[in-house]
């Protein structure tokens, strides 16, 4: 989300907390289940080697529980080197597919593509190495901007300005947040973000900063927006959040070299391999 | 387009001449107040005729030599009758008084609805500010667009949404003026208020339809609203406290019967949604009204009138946010001859938006500017034939958007987004025709045309397409510009013209029933960004340009309108059906906030609506109100630009977010005796349409709801009771202060309409819930109106 538009939400918020909510029973409606690919891989390039580590799953209707997807198999190609790995899942039945990588065959640019074949059909995408700056400094503030009781952390980085970056940051639990360059590039920049979390002192936070590029930048506002279901008259449209999985199954080059034919056969979740930097911070 | 002006007038100048006929010209006023009244008819029986007072009061009627009685009635007012001898041109002004405190006497029926049953003007609805304060609304406060919503055919997106939707159309397509001048925002505190301040109003007319040609640029509706002028005999004060807001009027002559001025200011007190918190947080709305008239002598009237609002919200200093419009307006009225009427005024008007985020380190503005030169003339022909014709021009400044540091420390660079430029220009005529006794048309035709000058960068496309479309993914994305272009202010980027024919018909069966019929086209050069289901004060107007294309709309009505019970009653029905073209829709995730290539995110798609709307109206006797009821769909659909695309919602037809299928209002009000009146309003509406996920997914620690094709579910149904008791004190007899109390009640069953249902994991337990959000629950307030 940019900030201005972050701000706004924040502010309809405000406007709307005069009002009441409650829980209520709604039946909602439901459709076969899904493939799920979480495949952000996250690279600490003062490591050697990256465990790669892709968490797949089966969409569930909203009031019923995600499960973990059986693959056919799972393949990394890195397509400058023409080299491919098998991803192995581990424990069995988890969900989780992963390898060893060396960090800096990761890191050099090369374009991968990640496979996927799961019931007789294929899902492939695309992603490059996308680095960012590390964090300068993370503080505790006092501010508030919801209640007392919000915790806030002052958040320090120094943008590149050689480049236009897209960051990701995950506060931890379960909170993000994307920023674009486009109004610091090149400064020191410093901005505060306060916790909906009950979080006491002495609580250890991590931080971590991400760099991505802009699709990805997109789609993680959008699936922040949809997640945190703006509630009031100035609810944003509710949409499906498509990733960068393209599902290859039906695509050949001679007749059909498009998805249009099949509109509801697609996969979910993203593929993107970005740099990370992590500092924790204590809360006083 | 001077041509045809000159034809026309050359053929009028022709009719007129042929006969002997003389004419009776004259301005009809309040007599209390020496406030000129708008729409007061005034009818010839005998020669079964008649017209009615413009805007400005003004009435002119042109009548073969002869003796008649003439009848000067308006709802509200006792009517005047009076003989005259027309043997020469006659200016006739006239004075009427209000019949409110007439009540116990023998109610006088007045031959008001006469003239609109064979007026081909149909789809209007006239409030008079009167019926508008006494409306019950919630915590009190009275309010214009709160009024506007028990009509039938104007609804909203929901409790605390701004703006308002007429006939299944966007908010951003009712053009709003007030005094002739533009405002962009119709809302205070996210739409709980509407920025009129209803003391300061004279009269509030709302086209849905059929609209004449001297209005344009904007698609849907115009809410024309006329602010009061000022008592011209004596100083008056006026005032109310409620639970939310005060108010405060002064009024009086300058010279008197030659000048008059107005001041209104109101106010909400801070702290109004805050009581949640126990911390230093802020937010208010304030407003002040301005006019001053002054007659310089029978022919020039000149009028200067302003309004200035402003909303603020601030928490802990560290989010501060004000917006609100300004809008300045001269207008000089001169009447050339008594057939002759004319008007200039000069407005501008603005909206500003400004933002301060301390967190961030940030200041934001944005903002909409024009200037608007009208000229307007109304030319009383003959007793049949009126033509009204003139010109308008405004040129716009629009900021999308200026980022600066909040302080020294602040990482944030000073930046100004694009600003955009742009000159929409209009001429009109419009023939009001009495073909014969039975049979009226109103035609006209609007030339428009749209500039959008140069800017500082405009982007190119390859294909001149900044959206392209995945046909993998399936997705829309922005398009990456070639290049940037400088242009200078003066190179026309765009330009559109489009004529716009409007056509309506009566055709009368006796004084009591008519039909009628409309065919209105209008287009609308300006698109307010909006994504949410109701428009917030952030959004940007944007222009049409070379990527975004004008709205055009095409709207068939026809309505049939009768008295009934000795005209005790008034029943209009009318149907309606509507497309527009061009309508803006967005790319799924679209961000429209501080976004310099705005034209990455828009599809240009369409839109239609259709409906029935049944009103009845009781006019007469202690219990007076209205039954209204519509019936209506309203829909939009983006399909794929070429075959190989999916559109939006696979390019399918889709509910827009203001499609209420049933709509019901009920409006009584009784006058118990002197001292008790009593008002109510029940309201039910379908449930706006929303969408329930289809299943959900997870990606990191995100959980993350999906959906299915776009509003095909439904919030519960809306609605509500709300009751209101005024109190005038016997004390008020004969003494200048006279007040009233007001108690009211807003949603008496304390029913908990839901303005939404989202759907979310909840933070705790980590549990997938789906939450009802509902606003207002019972309120019971008190005001205290005042004057002396």
């Amino acid at each position: 989300m940019n900030w201005v538009g972050f701000s706004i939400g924040s502010l309809l918020a405000l406007a709307t907390l005069s009002a009441c909510e409650d829980v209520v029973e709604v039946a909602v409606p439901n459709e076969p289940p899904r493939l799920i690919i979480d495949a952000l891989i996250r690279v600490d390039t003062s490591q050697a080697v990256t465990l790669v580590q892709v968490k797949v799953k089966e969409t569930s209707s909203f009031f019923e529980s995600v499960v973990p997807a059986n693959l056919t198999q799972i393949t990394l190609f890195d397509l400058e080197q023409n080299a491919a790995s098998v991803l192995i899942e581990a424990p069995p039945g988890s969900g989780i597919y992963a390898t060893e990588m060396s960090t800096a065959t990761l890191v050099n640019g090369d374009e991968f593509f990640l496979q996927i074949d799961f019931e007789n059909e294929f899902f492939v995408a695309y992603a490059e190495f996308v680095p960012t700056v590390p964090i300068d400094s993370l503080e505790n503030g006092d501010g508030f901007i919801g209640d007392k009781n919000d915790t806030e952390v002052i958040v320090t980085f120094s943008d590149d300005p050689e480049r236009n970056d897209y960051n990701l940051f995950d506060f931890d639990f379960g909170n993000y947040l994307v920023t674009d360059d486009e109004f610091y590039q090149g400064q020191t920049f410093s901005f505060s973000y306060y916790y909906d979390e009950e979080l006491n002192e002495g609580d250890e936070v991590e931080i971590s900063i991400m760099g991505v590029d802009r699709d990805f930048a997109n789609y993680m506002n959008k699936l922040i927006e949809q997640s945190e279901g703006d509630f009031g008259p100035f609810e944003t449209p509710s949409i499906t959040v498509r990733g960068n999985f393209i599902n290859a199954t039906t695509i050949d080059n001679e007749n059909n070299f498009d998805n249009t034919n099949t509109i509801d056969n697609f996969a979910l979740g993203y593929f993107a391999i970005v740099q990370e930097y992590k500092e924790t911070l204590i809360i006083d | 387009m001077k041509k045809l002006f000159l034809v026309i007038l050359f053929f009028g100048t022709y009719l007129t001449t042929a006969q002997e006929k003389y004419t009776l010209n004259g301005t009809i006023k309040e007599t209390a107040t020496g406030e000129t009244l708008i729409g007061v008819n005034v009818i010839i029986p005998e020669l079964q005729t008649g017209t009615t007072t413009n805007e400005y009061g003004f009435y002119s009627i042109t009548l073969p030599e002869g003796e008649y009685e003439v009848v000067f009635s308006s709802l509200g007012f006792t009517p005047k009758r009076m003989t005259l001898l027309l043997n020469v041109d006659i200016t006739q002004n006239m004075g009427l008084e209000n019949d409110t405190e007439q009540l116990d006497e023998v109610v006088i029926r007045a031959d008001v609805e006469r003239a609109s049953i064979r007026a081909p003007q149909m789809s209007v609805n006239t409030l008079k500010a009167s019926t508008i304060k006494s409306i019950p609304v919630l915590l009190g406060e009275a309010d214009v667009v709160k009024a506007l919503l028990l009509l039938p055919g104007v609804t909203n997106a929901g409790e605390g949404a701004s703006g308002f939707n007429v006939r299944g159309g966007a908010a951003d397509q009712n053009l709003i003026l007030l005094d002739e001048a533009t405002i962009f925002n119709s809302s205070h505190l996210f739409g709980f208020f509407s920025v009129f301040n209803p003391d300061a109003i004279k009269d509030v007319k709302l086209f849905k339809g059929g609209i004449p040609a001297r209005y344009g640029g904007r698609v849907s509706s115009v809410l024309e609203i006329f602010q009061k002028e000022g008592n011209s005999k004596e100083l008056k004060l006026s005032g109310g406290i409620g639970a939310v807001a005060s108010r405060l009027l002064a009024e009086g002559p300058i010279v008197k019967d030659q000048g008059a001025f107005l001041v209104g200011g109101r106010a909400s007190y801070a702290h109004l949604f805050l009581p949640l918190f126990d911390i230093d947080n802020k937010a208010y709305f304030y407003d002040l009204n301005t006019k001053l008239n002054y007659r310089i002598n029978e022919k020039n009237n000149i009028f200067l009138s302003g309004y200035f609002g402003r909303d603020l919200f601030s928490i802990n200093d560290s989010f501060v946010n004000t917006y609100g419009n300004a809008v300045g307006n001269f207008r000089w009225n001169h009447i050339f001859s008594d057939k002759l009427f004319s008007n200039l005024s000069l407005i501008y008007s603005d909206y500003f938006y400004g933002l301060e985020l301390d967190f961030v380190g940030f200041e934001w503005e944005s903002g909409i500017q024009n200037f608007n030169l009208k000229y307007d003339l109304k030319h009383y022909l003959t007793d049949k034939l009126q033509i009204n014709y003139g010109v308008n021009n405004i040129y716009y400044s629009f900021n999308p958007g200026k980022i600066k540091p909040n302080s020294p420390d602040s990482g944030i660079i000073e930046e100004q987004l694009i600003k955009k430029y742009a000159n929409e220009f209009a001429a009109y005529v419009d023939v009001e025709h009495k073909i014969t006794s039975n049979l009226s048309v109103e035609y006209g035709l609007r030339l428009s045309h749209f500039i959008r000058f140069g800017q500082d960068e405009i982007n190119i496309y390859e294909n001149q397409n900044p959206v392209v479309f995945d046909p993998f993914l399936l997705i829309y994305q922005e398009a990456e510009p070639l290049e940037t272009v400088a242009s200078s202010r003066s190179d026309q980027l765009a330009s559109f013209t489009n004529f716009e024919p409007r056509l309506s018909m009566a055709y009368s069966f006796n004084e009591d029933a008519s039909i009628k019929a409309s065919y209105t086209r209008l287009s609308q050069y300006l698109h307010l960004l909006s994504n949410t289901s109701s428009p917030t004060p952030l959004d940007v107007w944007t222009p049409s340009g070379p990527y975004v294309e004008p709205q055009l709309l095409d709207q068939y009505a026809f309505g049939f309108f009768k008295n009934l019970r000795d005209r005790d009653f008034t029943l209009e029905t009318e149907i309606f059906y509507k497309e527009i073209q061009n309508r803006i829709d967005y790319i799924d995730g679209a961000n429209l906030i501080a976004n310099n290539a705005i034209e990455q995110v828009i599809l240009n798609g369409e839109a239609r609506a259709y409906g029935l709307e049944v009103l009845l109206r009781k006019n007469t006797g202690r219990l007076q109100g209205w039954l209204a009821y519509t019936l209506s769909k309203s829909e939009q659909r983006t399909p794929g630009r070429t075959p190989s695309e999916i559109g939006i919602n696979n390019g399918e037809w889709y509910n827009t977010a203001y499609d209420k299928p049933h709509d019901i209002s009920v409006y009584a009000n009784y006058e118990f005796n002197d001292k008790w009146s009593f008002n109510s309003n029940f309201v039910f509406q379908t449930g706006r349409p929303t969408n329930y996920p289809i299943g959900q997914f997870e990606f990191q620690e995100l959980v993350i709801p999906y959906f299915g094709l776009r509003n095909i579910e439904r919030l519960p149904s809306y609605h509500r009771i709300d009751i209101s008791a005024t109190l005038k004190p016997a004390k008020n007899k004969g003494r200048s202060w006279q007040s009233e109390w007001v108690f009211s009640i807003y949603n008496v069953y304390n029913r908990r309409n839901a303005a939404s249902i989202n759907f979310r994991q909840n933070e705790d337990t980590g549990v997938n819930e789906a939450i009802r959000t509902s606003i207002f629950g019972i309120v019971p307030s008190v005001t205290y109106n005042f004057k002396f």
